[in-house]
């Protein structure tokens, strides 16, 4: 049975699409069968980052209508066989999802895919609200900014209300923090929050510290996901949130400032 | 303010009004109908609160006593009134003994009048509801309203969540959120909080907000209460600095 995530956050612009598309392929890579959903109905972002733009032909609204099959939209990544991508509406908005119409949809997508990466949109309604109802593990995507902080923290509450397994009296959604645009040096100026600060708030398992890093907008103006870059920083922190995912003990390498080397401090910035 | 003119309806002069009433007195049951002991039982039994039972009227139920046994119904009051108590009447008598009890000047209660009285109306007391325990952490954008009952709250709260309680709070965590108790009118609720950073606190209505706490009591121990409209906010343990 497949295990859905929701990547998901409240606030907007933090890093769930960023996120969606190198959890995605960080999990195939490892030889998962592995579909990442768009959900932001209206505002299609994935294609972009995934660089599959101009591959679109169906989208998640067409198969919630009945328009087009699962085999029909899902488009196959060209870097790793495991992975697929089903793009959002552009055309569209969310009132076109229905929660039957995405429940049998990721019904479908269960028997064919080891696991569903589902790309909430910000915010609280309907849009959000449709990604996390079927989740079973949930990656709270928050900057470490007062304001983040609030909007995930109001996002845990309708996880742990809102959802099908809450409803149901289930196990609880699996919830996850990964703390984005992190800079250790802002840090130990006492200039942003430390991974202490949020987690006295929001007190949740830790997935990861991704750094604020340049790679990330080189890479999504490339249309590929960041893990693939395997020299930055952020890409190598999106490989630790993997391993860590799927059990394996690794060590948080960006929450504290590397030491320069003296060449280092001489050419480096 | 003036008050409403009152206006009286004439009424027929008469000397007495009946009405009916309920009535509470003590019940005498007899076992023996032997006066001497009944008096010397008797006398025994109004020694330990012989305020209670002064002038007090009393009914006496025979319908313990033997077939054979035979009471002296007139002997039997003024033994009552020797006593200070006023012999009202008899139940429990059938038949012929009607008649002796009657001719005595008690009077006689039907058995339908063995059915205890019902006891006075009092409106049934509110049960408090069992106290609300919550355990999880209260995120922002959720509300916790214990009704009729105090609130235990064994983890965090968020900024923007709000607890509710008719009762007391407590908080044995950090409390960054609302809080209001006593919210039907209890004024003697209180708020008691380990680590105290609310948004806004109220007790019955009276309520300060996060800017007007004096800074010393953030992040401390407090209790919180209303003094007459006052709003009380004080260290929660003796002896600790505020």
């Amino acid at each position: 049975m497949a295990r859905t995530i929701v990547v998901t956050s409240g606030k907007g612009g933090v890093g769930k699409t960023t996120t969606s598309a190198s959890f995605a392929m960080g999990l195939a890579l490892r030889g998962h069968r592995t579909a990442v959903v768009d959900f932001d109905v209206g505002l299609r972002n994935l294609d972009l980052i995934m660089g599959c733009e101009r591959r679109v032909v169906y989208d998640l609204v067409n198969v919630i209508h009945g328009d087009a099959n699962l085999n029909q939209a899902l488009i196959r990544d060209k870097r790793c066989d495991q992975l697929y991508i089903l793009p959002a509406s552009q055309t569209r908005d969310k009132d076109a999802l229905t929660q039957d119409g995405v429940g049998r949809m990721l019904d479908d997508l269960a028997k064919e895919f080891d696991y569903i990466v589902c790309d909430s949109p910000a915010g609280i309604e309907k849009g959000a609200l449709m990604a996390m109802y079927f989740a079973d593990d949930a990656i709270v995507v928050t900057n470490p900014e007062v304001s983040s902080v609030r909007d995930s923290d109001r996002m845990l509450g309708i996880l742990a209300s809102k959802s099908r397994r809450a409803e149901a009296g289930q196990e609880p959604i699996r919830e996850y923090l990964l703390l984005t645009r992190y800079s250790a040096k802002r840090v130990k100026l006492g200039e942003m929050l430390s991974v202490e600060d949020v987690q006295e708030i929001l007190s949740l398992h830790l997935l990861g510290v991704i750094p604020e890093s340049p790679s990330v907008l080189t890479s999504s103006n490339s249309g590929a996901p960041v893990v693939l870059d395997k020299i930055s920083d952020a890409g190598q922190a999106y490989e630790d949130v993997v391993a860590r995912y799927l059990g394996e003990d690794r060590p948080q390498r960006f929450v504290e400032r590397e030491k320069k080397g003296l060449f280092g401090r001489l050419f480096g910035g | 303010m003036q008050a409403a003119p009152t206006y009286r309806i004439p009424q027929p002069v008469t000397a007495l009004d009946i009405k009916a009433t309920t009535l509470t007195a003590p019940v005498i049951f007899l076992h023996i109908g032997h006066l001497g002991q009944i008096a010397s039982d008797l006398a025994a039994r109004i020694a330990t609160s012989p305020e209670f039972f002064r002038n007090v009227p009393v009914i006496v139920d025979i319908s313990r006593l033997q077939a054979d046994d035979t009471v002296d119904f007139v002997a039997l009051a003024e033994l009552l009134r020797q006593q200070q108590l006023v012999p009202l009447a008899v139940r429990g008598a059938h038949g012929a003994l009607r008649a002796r009890v009657e001719a005595a000047h008690w009077a006689v209660l039907s058995d339908e009048a063995m059915r205890g009285e019902p006891a006075a109306r009092a409106p049934a007391p509110r049960s408090a509801g069992a106290t609300r325990v919550i355990t999880q952490p209260v995120r922002s954008g959720q509300t916790i309203y214990a009704a009729d009952s105090d609130l235990i709250v064994l983890a965090p709260v968020s900024p923007g969540a709000e607890l509710i309680a008719d009762g007391h709070i407590h908080v044995y965590g950090s409390l960054r959120g609302r809080a209001l108790a006593g919210v039907r009118g209890n004024a003697a609720s209180r708020i008691f909080c380990h680590d105290f950073r609310a948004e806004l606190v109220a007790v019955a209505g009276t309520y300060r907000v996060n800017e007007n706490f004096a800074a010393a009591q953030l992040g401390s121990a407090v209790q919180i209460y209303l003094d007459a409209n006052d709003m009380i906010i004080e260290p929660l343990y003796h002896g600790s600095k505020l």
